[in-house]
């Protein structure tokens, strides 16, 4: 008795070795997607403590600054620059009170447990919007998308449920093998792409100056010193030491 | 999300600050670099360059110029780059001037400007930068900031390309493979594709392949093309990939691969290379071509106008020996489409085509013009006959206008009527035009004239149909008089450029008078640009006595088309001296060329033709018409012995009084003679006079002997003053591109003059022309 062995041909070999390769990325890239939103929201936290503690006093700073500079045009009036640096101090203050926004107690931290971690890698997985074959569907995929990354930065894990209920699976009408050879090859191109992007803007991320004084004061925090405390006492010492400056100035006004 | 980090520490108040803070925690700054890695630099180097720069040293303000420009250890910022850059060229920093090139041609910094673009990279070349060499020479290959100028692009590429600039040695390349700026060389082709690609430039290494695959400037070697195509492949480029992918298809140069093959496709479409996702979703599973997949890829390429590619595939199918793909691939020959122009190839290819009722219809052509092989009616008959009895519609009209015409086999009116019914009736409009036109003309059937207009109805879109019809129903043949309907076909024909049918317009609004005026001249001058002489006759009689120069000059122009009342009216001109010099001679010239024939003087009258004693006479009394014709008589030998001695002398006397007629003539008798050279002096001699058969037979003269631009220059005079072989054969050199570049437009508006003029090859090469150009 032979046995029928069905083989396969090199089209239909290949589609199902293409369609693996689409899953390993689909789940590559809904980690990566995942490490990104994290970073991100991180930052941002990290960026909110830091303005909370130092920015406001690189704001006071700068308005003792301008104050000293203001007395010392007085002092030296035909010094120019000392009004055009008194002037530029003044405004760097103001724009700094413009662009802070109201202060709010902020998270200290953001550590999103794994369970919700899992939930978005299970969800960015489904909808990714590289996955999509039109416009239509991308704009679709990326309207969700953007909500599952609002819903794991605010930990809510409702929300997150809500959107894989939201979410139906497109239905593509039989094709062809290789139409659908075409369709999973631009699908792999897209979501390679999309990895790039991310693994580019993460290294972009690290290296803004932003992240790096975050990584300094967390290795400092290890080492159990605040180096963000320190910072700020650094700054304080010089606003002190530039009201001594003002009352002195003030005295020889006198 | 992320964005809104990045904007906040772009936006300057933590970065400055921080970077006096910190800088004991930042010793170095990071960056990307070109390459896509991380590169540090050190935050000392910059202050430092910042010192130097404000003292005024170029390197240093170049430096700054790029920290800015790509935003290392300051924000990025174009207009602070460009404002360095523009510090350090003044100061004559070479790669400054080059990065402010780029700046102006991209608008980064300062407004897009190319010829300020074209400035700094000519000053930055000039110094020797390799790559402000390049980009200028790029910009004159473009055209950007100056006009197209490869030559000067060539000579600027080689330099950047003697710098060992591999993108310049490839662009070189490519300059002297389609012989841009250089005289077409393949071989240094090659050897700079080569040097390219042995510095890793994928174009280059993409081009060295390609020469092999075709043969070009190297041996034909697939083998040698997909090792090239190969390293390309790998590195990532996308048409070297689908490249590979169809030799592993074919199994050319390499062993055929279906895997690889649909691998290498698959690589190519993820980069969205739309032809390799065509044969992705078109080619059958197995990926094993026959030799119809292989003619279908052809056709595919075909319809995409990439005809070098189809070339490449036809070429696959055809040596499988199949027909369709054979008949092609000798169109591709003929028509020059994808390869250089090959008649010989054509016929081969054709002929191997065995019964194929195209490709005997193709070669039935080739024989009817002689293009490129010798002319042979009778064999172009023989095609014609097999490939109409295989139902090829285009081979039966040929085949009925050389019944129609006697070529190639006796005249038979009724079997050319025949051919073109049975065409006509499987809806070939150029056939319906024949047909109705046999109808009209009651050529080998009885006379009809709703017949005749029944079928120029049916001929849609063709344009001396339209205008017969016009005729047709402004004379009341077929029809009543219906001159709305005539000004609906006039208007058809005349929108497609039909000269005589924007003449008719003309006409028929000039007699409406009022507002008919405006239209009449607009049409009139349509048509008389196009060098219809009636329209310029029109032209002349419209302009007279209200612009007397104008109308002079259209006279002029319809008399050297030999329009009788345009010379009498040119001739009265200047006898009056209206809107030109007052000049007697002139006006008895033009005078005289407006006679009718038959009452031209005494000369041709038939007594004085042979009272030989009289001309004698006249002649030795110095008149050149007189001394011309006593010579045409010794040269035919009319009642007197041939005597080519006399003849020339009389001819010789009357031309050297500037009788043109008497130049010509002198000419084409030294020719035959064998004395070319001095033939040639008196055909330029007629041919400045505006003698009409002078100029195509200098046309003729100098297309044989290969000077394609003096060719272009008699055959384009002879074609406006109306000759049809000449319209033929400039026709002809627009469509081959010689002695000018290559205009179909032009081309098919001169064959259509001659076909209009029943010139016969010009109706068979409008015909290929316009298919050529459909398929």
């Amino acid at each position: 008795m032979s046995s029928v062995v069905q083989t396969l041909s090199p089209q239909a070999e290949e589609l199902q070795s293409r369609r693996r390769e689409l899953e390993d990325l689909r789940r590559t890239l809904a980690d990566k997607e995942l490490d990104l939103s994290t970073e991100n929201t991180q930052l941002h936290l990290f960026e909110r403590r830091y303005q909370n503690v130092v920015g406001q006093m690189y704001a006071e700073l700068d308005q003792v600054k301008a104050q000293v500079l203001g007395l010392a045009s007085k002092l030296f009036p035909k010094a120019e620059n000392f009004r055009e640096e008194a002037e530029s101090a003044r405004e760097q203050a103001r724009e700094f009170q413009e662009e802070s926004p109201e202060v709010e107690k902020p998270r200290k931290e953001f550590n999103p447990p794994e369970n919700l971690k899992k939930l978005f890698r299970r969800v960015a997985k489904r909808i990714h919007p590289d996955l999509a074959s039109s416009a239509a569907e991308r704009d679709r995929r990326h309207e969700l998308m953007t909500k599952l990354n609002q819903a794991y930065d605010s930990l809510d894990e409702e929300a997150i449920r809500l959107i894989m209920i939201e979410w139906e699976e497109p239905i593509h009408e039989k094709l062809e093998l290789g139409e659908q050879l075409v369709l999973v090859v631009s699908q792999i191109a897209r979501l390679r792409k999309r990895l790039h992007e991310i693994s580019d803007e993460l290294e972009d991320l690290t290296l803004t100056e932003m992240f790096q004084l975050k990584k300094n004061i967390e290795s400092a925090e290890l080492e159990g010193r605040d180096l963000l405390q320190e910072i700020a006492d650094d700054i304080e010492e010089k606003i002190k030491k530039t009201k001594t400056q003002i009352r002195d100035l003030a005295y020889d006004f006198i | 999300m992320n964005k809104l980090v990045i904007e906040k520490t772009e936006s300057g108040y933590a970065l400055p600050r921080n970077h006096k803070d910190t800088a004991k925690e930042l010793p170095e700054v990071s960056y990307k670099n070109g390459k896509g890695s991380v590169d540090r630099v050190d935050r000392k180097n910059i202050d430092t360059w910042f010192r130097e720069a404000r003292k005024g040293k170029a390197q240093a303000q170049y430096n700054l110029g790029v920290l800015y420009f790509k935003g290392v250890g300051v924000p990025a910022d174009h207009d602070e780059a460009f404002k360095w850059f523009a510090k350090a060229a003044e100061k004559g920093s070479a790669p400054g001037q080059g990065f402010l090139g780029v700046m102006y041609e991209n608008g980064l910094g300062v407004e897009q400007n190319d010829e300020m673009s074209l400035y700094w990279y000519q000053k930055a070349a000039e110094q020797e930068d390799s790559t402000a060499q390049f980009n200028l020479a790029r910009m004159y290959q473009q055209g950007k900031g100056t006009g197209k100028a490869p030559d000067e692009a060539a000579k600027w590429f080689e330099k950047a390309a003697e710098k060992n600039n591999d993108t310049a040695q490839n662009m070189l390349g490519v300059l002297y493979e389609n012989g841009d700026g250089v005289s077409q060389d393949y071989s240094q082709a090659e050897s700079l594709y080569r040097k390219a690609a042995l510095n890793g430039n994928e174009a280059g290494l993409y081009n060295l392949g390609d020469l092999y695959e075709r043969g070009k400037g190297v041996v034909e070697d697939p083998g040698r093309a997909a090792r090239w195509f190969h390293k390309a492949a790998l590195n990532g480029l996308d048409m070297a990939q689908f490249k590979l992918g169809t030799l592993y298809y074919c199994g050319e140069g390499v062993a055929q691969a279906p895997k690889k093959a649909l691998q290498w496709f698959c690589s190519a479409a993820e980069q969205g290379h739309p032809h390799a996702k065509h044969f992705l979703e078109t080619t059958s599973p197995d990926f094993e071509p026959t030799a119809e997949d292989l003619y279908k890829k052809g056709q595919y390429f075909f319809g995409q106008k990439e005809y070098e590619e189809a070339f490449l595939w036809l070429k696959r199918s055809a040596n499988q020996e199949y027909a369709p793909a054979q008949n092609s691939l000798g169109l591709l020959y003929d028509y020059g489409k994808g390869c250089d122009r090959d008649v010989r190839s054509a016929v081969e290819f054709y002929q191997r085509a065995g019964e194929h009722e195209q490709a005997l219809f193709n070669l039935g052509m080739l024989y009817f013009l002689g293009d490129g092989i010798d002319r042979d009616e009778q064999k172009a008959f023989t095609y014609f006959q097999d490939s109409a009895n295989k139902n090829e519609t285009r081979a039966q009209v040929f085949l009925g206008i050389l019944y129609e015409n006697g070529r190639g086999i006796e005249q038979d009116l009724p079997q050319a009527v025949r051919c073109y019914r049975r065409a006509a009736w499987q809806g070939d409009a150029f056939a319906r035009f024949h047909l109705a036109r046999m109808y009209y003309h009651g050529k080998g059937v009885a006379p009809d004239h709703s017949q005749a207009l029944h079928w120029y109805h049916k001929a849609e879109g063709y344009s001396l149909a339209q205008y017969n019809l016009g005729r047709m129903y402004l004379n009341g043949e077929g029809s009543p008089v219906d001159v709305e309907k005539a000004i609906h076909w006039f208007m058809k024909a005349a929108e497609q450029g039909h000269d005589y049918a924007q003449c008719s317009l003309g006409k028929i609004f000039f007699a409406r008078n009022g507002d008919g005026r405006e239209q009449a001249l607009f049409w009139f001058q349509k048509s008389a640009g196009q060098g219809n002489h009636l329209a310029q006759n029109h032209l002349g009689q419209l302009f007279e006595n209200r612009k007397n120069e104008e109308a002079a000059h259209w006279y002029r122009k319809a008399a050297e088309q030999g329009n009788k009342q345009a010379s009498e009216s040119l001739g009265r001109m200047h006898f009056v001296g209206k809107g030109v010099a007052k000049d007697f001679e002139e006006a008895a010239k033009w005078y005289r060329k407006s006679t009718p024939k038959n009452t031209e003087g005494e000369w041709d009258n038939p007594s004085a033709r042979t009272d030989i004693a009289w001309l004698r006479k006249a002649a030795l009394n110095g008149h050149a018409r007189a001394q011309c014709r006593l010579a045409e008589i010794y040269e035919q030998g009319t009642g007197v012995p041939k005597s080519h001695r006399e003849s020339l002398k009389w001819y010789k006397r009357a031309a050297s009084q500037g009788d043109d007629q008497a130049q010509f003539n002198l000419g084409r008798l030294l020719e035959a003679l064998g004395a070319s050279e001095e033939a040639l002096d008196w055909f330029h001699k007629a041919g400045e006079q505006g003698n009409l058969l002078s100029q195509a037979e200098l046309g003729h003269h100098y297309q044989t002997g290969a000077d394609d631009d003096q060719a272009f220059k008699w055959f384009r005079l002879a074609a406006e003053h109306g000759h049809s072989s000449a319209q033929y054969h400039l026709g002809l050199m627009y469509r081959n591109g010689r002695g000018t570049p290559v205009d179909f437009q032009e081309a098919i508006h001169w064959l259509r003059r001659s076909a209009e003029q029943d010139h016969l090859p010009a109706i068979g090469a409008l015909q290929k022309l316009e298919h050529s150009l459909k398929v």
